[in-house]
């Protein structure tokens, strides 16, 4: 009975995402735009409302979390914690991508190559006039941004699109779905640890960026991830698909081209080597704000490999990891508040991303010092 | 009044030099001349990235950075008096130029024209022209180039003026009855 409160408040997010479709559908897909019509006019319009559900949603997504990672260590809640998964993805696989319009820019760019039949490494969506996207795509003054693994992957759901932004919009969600699964199927093929599947497959900051926002940042972990997999085997021909698949994940957005020496590295110390996969994929995220800012959806890169880190560390990291997440996640809620990126935006953001994590600290911290003492 | 007239007057001149300034083409600097040893290799990466710029608007800009990279380097040639050089670049950028009219027509059919483009072609030919215009004004109508260990030859450079500055023209009125 209680595996239903998750399922209605993914259902009740599925509502409130509607909420933030952009008035210029109404010209490009007028279904996206009616569906999301009776809700935004109460929540993007009253900037009020939508903060608190934002923040509702937050704590209740938390609360979930905590309490599916505990039941997870139950054996038996394993047949309903997978039904879970299951479920929580399809739901939000169909819900509008809220926080992010990078989706969009993968179906442009996608359409600028498939469509135009035009470079997209050198003409830029914008210079096609006419086209309707441009009405609500950002970001469309560049050039395509990503490596050509994911040009290639992107032909799959432009082309089941059939020209419908609607379609394109579920096709290239259902990729994310896909790779979400992918890296479930690994930690568990890896770890058959229960609890490790359900820190990644529930954490709010992975649903809300792989399957909301439909970021293709879980298209090139599932790739390094598989590849990695592979590599680890003792046939020569799935090292070599290994490397290739890995191969691969580099040319989707280049990030785990740091996972390549790593590779290498991990032949002398096997048992450091998730540690050190994580710790080189975060150091790649704590280095981003050098180029744009920290993006949220970026912690997909070391999130993935944190279920494989055994012993106390592990879960000391994941702990952490959960915290971090939380901060993450919160980095939307500026926006939110104010329908713009700048002004007291980037201030809020970076408040916001630090304090559950020092928050956290300091009360494992507390935790450890005294119910540690009284367990002893 | 004194103050305001005078701030008027700044105003109105920083827009005009800005407008001035907006409307300019600006063409490239001189890449790699022949003779030196990069120029073969950048003549060799010039034909790739013709493959690599496919779909016509992106050939476009293709062959427009084409034809003005080989005016720019004809233009240095000739400054240094290396004729017989400077008229075989020109001849490269003027077999881009004649791409340019196909392309744009191309563009039409597939629906992927706008004002913006036409308009850019329109003032790039503008500066070829002014740059050709100058170029031409410095040399004789036409010399006598003896290449090593062969015969003199006679270049008539005014021939090479001529139908460059035609062509042109010619891709100008193109232009501008689809502007």
């Amino acid at each position: 009975m209680i595996i239903l409160f998750p399922i209605l408040a993914s259902f009740l997010f599925l509502w409130y995402s509607y909420g933030y479709v952009d008035i210029a559908f109404a010209r490009v897909s007028p279904l996206l735009y009616t569906l999301g019509l009776p809700v935004s006019r109460f929540l993007y319009d009253d900037k009020l409302t939508g903060t608190v559900l934002f923040i509702v949603f937050f704590v209740l997504a938390y609360m979930f979390y905590g309490f599916i990672l505990r039941s997870s260590k139950v054996a038996a809640a394993k047949k309903n914690i997978f039904f879970l998964i299951v479920a929580d993805a399809v739901i939000l696989l169909i819900s509008f991508p809220l926080f992010s319009y990078d989706i969009f820019n993968y179906v442009l760019t996608g359409k600028v190559l498939y469509w135009y039949r035009e470079n997209p490494y050198i003409t830029m969506p914008i210079e096609f006039v006419g086209e309707p996207m441009l009405s609500f795509t950002r970001a469309a003054n560049k050039v395509a941004l990503y490596g050509p693994v994911w040009l290639g992957i992107s032909s799959v759901p432009y082309f089941l699109s059939m020209g419908s932004t609607w379609a394109a919009l579920f096709w290239f969600k259902f990729i994310g779905f896909v790779a979400y699964m992918t890296i479930l199927i690994v930690i568990w093929k890896k770890t058959k640890n229960l609890s490790r599947v359900a820190f990644f497959a529930f954490n709010p900051l992975v649903l809300s960026e792989i399957l909301v926002n439909g970021h293709n940042d879980a298209v090139m972990m599932a790739l390094a991830l598989l590849g990695i997999y592979f590599i680890e085997a003792s046939n020569i021909l799935r090292k070599t698909l290994g490397y290739a698949i890995l191969g691969a994940s580099v040319l989707i957005k280049g990030a785990t081209v740091v996972l390549l020496p790593a590779v290498f590295f991990t032949r002398w110390y096997p048992k450091f080597r998730y540690i050190l996969y994580a710790a080189c994929m975060l150091m790649v995220f704590l280095l981003t704000p050098l180029r744009e800012e920290m993006y949220p959806w970026y912690a997909v890169w070391f999130m993935v490999f944190l279920p494989f880190i055994d012993g106390k560390i592990g879960d000391e990291l994941r702990w952490m990891g959960a915290f971090f997440s939380a901060g993450l996640l919160l980095r939307h809620l500026p926006y939110v508040m104010t329908r713009e990126y700048g002004g007291t935006g980037p201030m809020l953001r970076m408040i916001f991303t630090w304090t559950p994590l020092v928050f956290g600290l300091i009360y494992r911290f507390l935790s450890l010092k005294f119910y540690g003492k009284r367990t002893k | 009044m004194k103050n305001f007239i005078s701030t008027a007057c700044l105003i109105g001149i920083f827009l005009f030099v800005s407008q001035v300034a907006e409307a300019a083409y600006v063409l490239p600097y001189p890449s790699y001349l022949p003779g030196n040893k990069l120029y073969k290799v950048s003549e060799f990466i010039d034909g790739i990235k013709k493959y690599w710029y496919f779909g016509t608007l992106t050939q476009l800009k293709y062959v427009q950075e084409m034809s003005d990279k080989h005016l720019v380097e004809a233009k240095t040639l000739f400054e240094y008096k290396q004729y017989a050089l400077g008229v075989r670049a020109l001849v490269k950028s003027n077999s881009e130029v004649v791409q340019i009219s196909p392309l744009l027509s191309r563009l039409i059919e597939e629906k992927k024209s706008n004002p913006e483009i036409v308009k850019n072609v329109d003032e790039q030919m503008k500066s070829h022209v002014e740059v050709l215009t100058r170029m031409f004004s410095e040399t004789p109508d036409s010399i006598e180039w003896t290449e090593e260990r062969q015969a003199p030859r006679v270049i008539n450079l005014n021939d090479f003026h001529t139908i460059a500055i035609q062509l042109r023209q010619e891709l100008r009125n193109y232009v501008i009855a689809r502007l």
